[in-house]
């Protein structure tokens, strides 16, 4: 008889859900933290827009924590 | 406390044989936020008076010399002293002046002689290695030479032997590098030194040392005795600047402070309006001390000033000065960080002080971390007073940290203690959904008052039909929003059209009020919301760790003997780092949800700081 292969997909699908998006959120928070610090180096007073703007991407991570919460809930 | 300070425009008119006085009056004042007069057909620039060029004459003369007596005047401790008048300042100036030039240059002399004579050494050390003296180089008709260093001397003999005969090369090696003197005929310059060049050849200067009597050995013993009663000389010079140095940093620091501010006095007149007869200063003065600057100035100027108010003009800027009370006024660093509020908006410091602190205790949430943090920066906000603003705000979030740690039941991530479990009313560590949503719930209500602040601003701004259709809107998409979900749970026998039909009137109403760009950002409020999510996430994060820290530290300590102080390790670094990572989350965190997902609900910003003259920034 197969083995049920039910959690370990379901635990890997949780998983991609948050790994693969906090690498996307990591991959577009290098580029614009790049570019804010470069900014600040010009302007110092740039520190407080260059923030927010650095950490918009990673409400992507936030996202990919809840849908893998709900992926793990949903399957029991 | 939601507004900052009002100003009040006040023009100050005066005849001209009085603007020093004025100027010097609202200097101590300390309360104008003078404007630059642009100049007009009829009001010209004031003329800086006239000490203003002696005044910045003597800073030049001071900054020098506390430049050659190398003090650095920004970092001298200032003291009160006496007042000087600018003469007094001058003569003593002069004759510290020429004190100090004058051990600047025999310091300076004594450096130079050194830097000669040790180069003299290094050219007689290369003329004893080649085993030759200052006084074999004579002048001659005939005969040349070149000395210097090579990159190697192999095969330099046959080469040169190929070209004349009558030649002498002297070599030797030192230290990885290779010196030649070469004495040859006049006439084979060239080939010569052709043949010198393909060996890297580099030659050295030996005029300093020409003429010199005696071999190279004795001369360099003579010129190391030289160079040691230079450099005996060089100290007692550096020595006696020092000194000089130490004993006029008070007075010079205190002087330059003195001289600034009057230089700032005397180039006053440069902002103000001027006629042949009189002049003008136009300026901001917060509302409640305009009678107050009245009056002082119209007692020390016996009346002769006509001082008015002036309405606020369509679009001029206001500069901003915050209005808070006390325990509010550290917030204030964050409107600082981000950009100060325009003059006729919501200031948002007291929102900030009133959320700021429990998000951070909602993510950091334990008892035992709060108080660790709230020693640490107790002490920090001691040590480093510069910084208080900043820790009073972090010693507010360990309060909090703690509040929430007693909810939550949790002790340096422990959920008992001593066998007994800690009260609480829910856990992060078992109760993971129910977190998330009390998480999003504290986002909608972030997000509401951040869109009422809104439609408050825009109430005074457009009226209330602009505000409604602007602002109002987003609360009837979320509650639209918010029917349907609930209807498609089925936890209500409403049906979902009503849902759908709420959101609709919210869309239609918001593209009224904001236009399609309104539209474009409905789905930005749902991930603004959900973005709250975080407060679970870093929580979650933060004991997660802590548990295990301490699962780790039980194992060891359940094997005994050594093991109890690796137990005990584990739990010190263990937790040192989760504390680390436990401040700096939570604060960028929070600080996050409410630049990113609060003001952009309300906050325009862009005011520009007050200033008032007289103040040093």
């Amino acid at each position: 008889m197969a083995a049920d292969l039910t959690i370990p997909f379901v635990a890997l699908g949780a998983s991609l859900a948050i790994g693969l998006s906090a690498f996307a959120a990591a991959w577009a928070e290098r580029d614009i933290g790049t570019a804010a610090i470069g900014a600040m180096a010009e302007k110092e007073e740039l520190f407080g827009k260059g923030l927010i703007l650095t950490v918009i991407p990673e409400t992507i991570v936030i996202f990919g924590l809840v849908v893998a919460i709900m992926i793990l809930g949903l399957a029991g | 406390m939601f507004r900052v300070q009002p100003m009040s425009k006040l023009v100050v008119i005066g005849p001209l044989s009085l603007v020093e006085k004025t100027t010097t009056k609202l200097h101590d004042l300390q309360v104008m936020h003078i404007l630059d007069h642009t100049k007009s057909e009829d009001v010209d620039i004031g003329m800086p008076m006239a000490r203003a060029s002696s005044i910045a004459g003597l800073l030049v003369k001071l900054r020098g010399i506390a430049a050659s007596l190398k003090i650095d005047l920004a970092k001298a401790p200032r003291k009160a002293g006496d007042t000087m008048t600018l003469k007094q300042i001058e003569g003593q100036c002069s004759i510290l002046a020429s004190d100090a030039n004058s051990t600047h240059d025999v310091l300076k002399h004594h450096e130079k002689a050194i830097t000669e004579f040790a180069q003299k050494k290094q050219l007689l050390h290369a003329l004893k290695i080649l085993r030759l003296d200052p006084e074999t180089f004579q002048e001659c008709l005939s005969i040349r030479y070149l000395i210097g260093s090579v990159k190697h001397d192999q095969d330099l003999k046959e080469a040169i032997s190929s070209i004349t005969s009558r030649f002498e090369l002297n070599c030797a090696s030192i230290d990885a590098k290779t010196y030649i003197a070469l004495f040859y005929e006049h006439s084979k310059e060239k080939e010569l030194k052709a043949i010198l060049e393909q060996h890297v050849f580099q030659p050295l200067d030996i005029n300093p040392i020409l003429g010199m009597k005696g071999t190279a050995g004795q001369l360099i013993e003579q010129t190391e005795r030289q160079l040691e009663t230079l450099q005996k000389k060089k100290d007692a010079a550096s020595k006696k600047q020092d000194m000089l140095a130490r004993k006029w940093t008070p007075f010079l620091a205190q002087q330059e402070s003195y001289l600034v501010q009057e230089a700032e006095i005397a180039e006053a007149p440069l902002k103000f309006g001027c006629t042949q007869k009189a002049f003008m200063i136009k300026g901001w003065v917060p509302t409640k001390r305009v009678q107050d600057v009245v009056t002082a100035m119209n007692n020390s100027m016996k009346n002769k000033l006509y001082i008015t108010t002036q309405p606020l003009e369509e679009g001029e800027t206001v500069p901003i000065e915050f209005a808070n009370p006390k325990a509010i006024k550290p917030f204030e660093f964050f409107m600082h960080l981000y950009t100060l509020p325009k003059f006729d908006e919501v200031d948002p410091t007291f929102f900030i002080f009133l959320t700021f602190p429990l998000l951070f205790g909602f993510m950091l949430g334990d008892i035992g971390y709060g108080l660790t943090t709230l020693i640490l920066f107790y002490i920090f906000m001691k040590k480093m007073p510069q910084f208080k603003d900043f820790f009073k705000i972090l010693i507010f979030a360990s309060f909090a940290s703690i509040f929430f740690g007693a909810l939550f039941g949790e002790f340096f991530g422990a959920e008992e203690l001593g066998g007994y479990e800690l009260p609480h009313l829910l856990s992060r560590a078992h109760q993971l959904n129910l977190l998330l949503y009390i998480a999003v719930a504290i986002g909608v209500v972030h997000v509401l008052l951040g869109i009422f602040i809104g439609f408050y601003n825009e109430l005074k701004h457009h009226g209330f039909l602009h505000a409604f259709c602007a602002k109002l809107s987003w609360v009837i998409i979320l509650a639209g929003a918010g029917f349907t979900g609930v209807s498609y749970l089925n936890y209500t026998s409403l049906p979902m059209l009503v849902g759908f039909i709420t959101l609709g009137i919210g869309v239609l109403l918001l593209t009224i009020g904001e236009g399609t760009t309104g539209v474009v950002e409905i789905p930005g409020i749902f991930g603004n919301i959900l973005s709250y999510a975080r407060l679970m996430a870093i929580g979650l994060a933060s004991v997660g760790l802590a548990t295990v820290v301490n699962k780790f530290a039980e194992e060891f300590f359940h094997q005994g003997g050594f093991m109890i102080v690796a137990g005990v390790v584990t739990l010190v670094v263990g937790h040192l780092i989760n504390i680390l990572l436990g401040i700096i989350g939570p604060f960028l965190h929070s600080l996050r949800l409410h630049y990113v997902e609060f003001f952009t609900k309300f906050y325009k910003g862009g005011g520009k700081p007050y200033k008032p003259f007289g103040i040093k920034t």
